[in-house]
């Protein structure tokens, strides 16, 4: 990593963007947001715990009374667990939607919207059918987490797939790249859709899970085992901030300027992969939230991803997990599966974008 | 003096096409020189190899007598810096924002102060906190200007005198900018910098250069000082535009074309 900007390259005593908040304000106001949030969606749900009962169930030790007995038990082993999950899945998809844009100089793209997502989906699939079969065939039993690994290959080979098309001697073409993304998810979704045709009852049940996308059945080990890659990525981001940030004014220039080009864009390429195989592995395909959070961002703070990839994990938190209590809340005792949620906000969102951005990309 | 950055016999291939065919330059701390030719010669390329941007099927290229490929991408930043023609931004930074990427790990005042001369430099001091991409063509070519004397300065301050390379810098500029640039290039060498630049305005490229190298299909043609290059044989050759040079009174060269030639002599 020598040869990608040291964390501290950013500090200076001058901000260039007159009227942004400064880091330390920007970070403090999205944690204070993060924990409200996470707060006002713990209340509510099928079984409410208000407010002034909240701390009792958070903090009491003996269930002195079967009311505080029924709290704790839907605040530590449904509620918790679930905004957990929703913030640590919309940290992921707020990331890997930032570093791909940063990754392809192109302010459309979104993990869920070019295929990226999709190819996770498809291995995923994949090792739910042949993971059986497998096991029933040679009794080999993967030393590891079949799910995970296999989403985020699927995730890597999407992104390599769609740099190699989009990438053409340094410069990313927006349009290709948008088509070339749509073509890879369609293509990922019919092997899905094969694998459906292949599955057996519980397979079907476990593929569809995917494919829409949802937060249920959030525990505690699922929880557990995103912590590494959100706490990897949380480390990584420093070291590339500056890099992407070069990378902006294109891959010639980020080299004369010092950037170990290729070597930073296999970083970021595994980086996108990672988080958003993680986040499908656990919650299937959510889109648009790695488009919406950056450019909000971007129009408050600016496009530093100093402070806007950390600043977009916590976003993209604050975001799915107000999602998904609408989610769980509005057809109560139904669920609304949260993927059809975020398209609902984030497919206009994507639409007033590039009409927007029409002019900008000669689209 | 010898060459502080220097290719020797190099030979670029785009396909079947020949672009740059055995061509050999050098420059030396404090000197000025002016890379010129038809559209097409390969002087872009010639550049990219001496940056380091692009390998040359033949010959190598040599910076301090090391070769460039052996520079880490920071080592060589440290030592050289390039502004490209034309530079796209992709996200909405800040002038400002862009001028101090040029300072690379360095934060704090002296990289403010850097940024805020730089930006003085380039005539666009109260544009700081300005979106790049609402300025004009020529005021973010010198945007862009600025990041790079900002990145060559903090070289400088590391290494001693660096090497400054310009593609076409004054292609959307307007005549005062334009002189300006030439002005502060010549500031740089006249501290030690080495400053190669595409040039197409041969009247400009007098002005910037103590030297001047021709380039036509790939070949070194010429390489001297304005006066032995500049002249009507020159520009009937290479630039196939009949007898245009003139003479100020200090036998200085200058070029006021009559039309284009119609049939190449």
């Amino acid at each position: 990593m020598a040869e990608l900007a040291h964390p501290a390259a950013a500090r200076s005593s001058r901000n260039w963007r007159p009227g942004a908040p400064g880091a330390t304000a920007t970070i403090t106001v999205l944690c204070i947001a993060l924990l409200l949030s996470a707060v006002a969606s713990a209340t509510v749900g099928a079984a409410g715990i208000p407010l002034e009962r909240l701390m009792a169930a958070a903090f009491g030790t003996g269930a002195d009374t079967p009311l505080l007995a029924r709290d704790q038990l839907v605040l530590w082993s449904v509620r918790l667990p679930r905004i957990l999950l929703a913030a640590i899945v919309g940290a992921l998809l707020g990331a890997a939607g930032t570093l791909m844009q940063g990754l392809f100089r192109n302010p459309l793209a979104d993990p869920g919207l070019v295929g990226v997502s999709a190819g996770g989906a498809l291995a995923a699939a994949a090792a739910i059918v042949f993971g059986d079969r497998l096991l029933h065939a040679t009794g080999w039993r993967p030393p590891f987490e079949l799910l995970p690994v296999a989403a985020f290959v699927g995730s890597l080979i999407a992104t390599v797939i769609l740099y190699r098309i989009a990438t053409r001697e340094g410069r990313t073409s927006v349009a290709t790249f948008l088509l070339a993304g749509l073509a890879l998810g369609a293509l990922a979704m019919a092997g899905v859709g094969l694998l459906v045709f292949m599955a057996d009852d519980r397979q079907l049940r476990d593929i569809t899970f995917w494919t829409l996308g949802s937060l249920t059945g959030a525990t505690w080990p699922k929880v557990a085992s995103l912590a590494p890659i959100v706490l990897a990525l949380v480390v990584a981001m420093p070291f590339m901030a500056r890099s992407l940030d070069l990378l902006v004014l294109g891959e010639a220039e980020a080299f004369h300027m010092g950037i170990a080009v290729e070597r930073l864009k296999r970083y970021a390429i595994v980086a996108v992969a990672a988080a958003t195989g993680a986040a499908v592995s656990i919650s299937g395909v959510i889109g648009f939230v790695g488009i919406i959070v950056p450019h909000l961002l971007r129009l408050v703070i600016g496009p530093g991803h100093r402070l806007l990839l950390p600043s977009s994990m916590l976003f993209g938190a604050i975001l799915l997990m107000i999602a998904d209590t609408f989610a769980r809340t509005v057809a109560a005792p139904a669920e609304l599966p949260i993927g059809i949620l975020t398209a609902l906000i984030g497919a206009p969102f994507f639409l007033s974008l590039l009409l927007r951005q029409r002019g900008v990309f000669g689209l | 003096m010898s060459a502080v950055l220097e290719a020797v016999r190099v030979s670029v291939q785009a396909g079947r096409k020949t672009i740059l065919d055995g061509a050999s330059v050098g420059v030396s701390h404090g000197e000025t020189l002016a890379l010129v030719g038809p559209n097409g010669a390969g002087k872009s390329t010639l550049l990219k190899v001496l940056s380091g941007e692009l390998r040359p099927a033949t010959g190598h290229v040599a910076l301090h007598g090391k070769p460039v490929a052996s520079y880490a991408p920071q080592a060589l930043a440290q030592r050289r810096a390039v502004l490209s023609q034309s530079v796209t931004v992709a996200f909405p930074f800040t002038v400002g924002e862009i001028v101090a990427m040029g300072a690379g790990d360095r934060g704090g005042r002296t990289r403010d102060a850097m940024v805020e001369t730089a930006l003085a430099d380039v005539d666009l001091a109260d544009c700081g906190g300005r979106i790049i991409t609402t300025l004009s063509g020529g005021e973010q070519q010198r945007a862009h200007f600025a990041r790079v004397l900002v990145q060559l300065s903090c070289g400088e301050d590391l290494h001693g005198p660096g090497v400054l390379l310009l593609d076409e810098p004054t292609s959307n500029l307007d005549l005062r900018h334009q002189l300006a640039l030439i002005a502060a290039a010549q500031r740089r060498a006249a501290r030690g910098t080495a400053v190669i630049a595409v040039l197409h305005d041969l009247n400009l490229a007098v002005l910037l250069g103590k030297r001047i190298v021709v380039l036509e299909q790939g070949h070194i043609v010429g390489d001297g000082t304005p006066r032995e290059i500049v002249t009507d044989d020159m520009l009937a050759k290479v630039f196939k535009v009949p007898g245009a040079v003139g003479r100020v009174p200090a036998d200085v060269p200058f070029v006021l074309p009559h039309g284009i030639a119609t049939a190449a002599p």
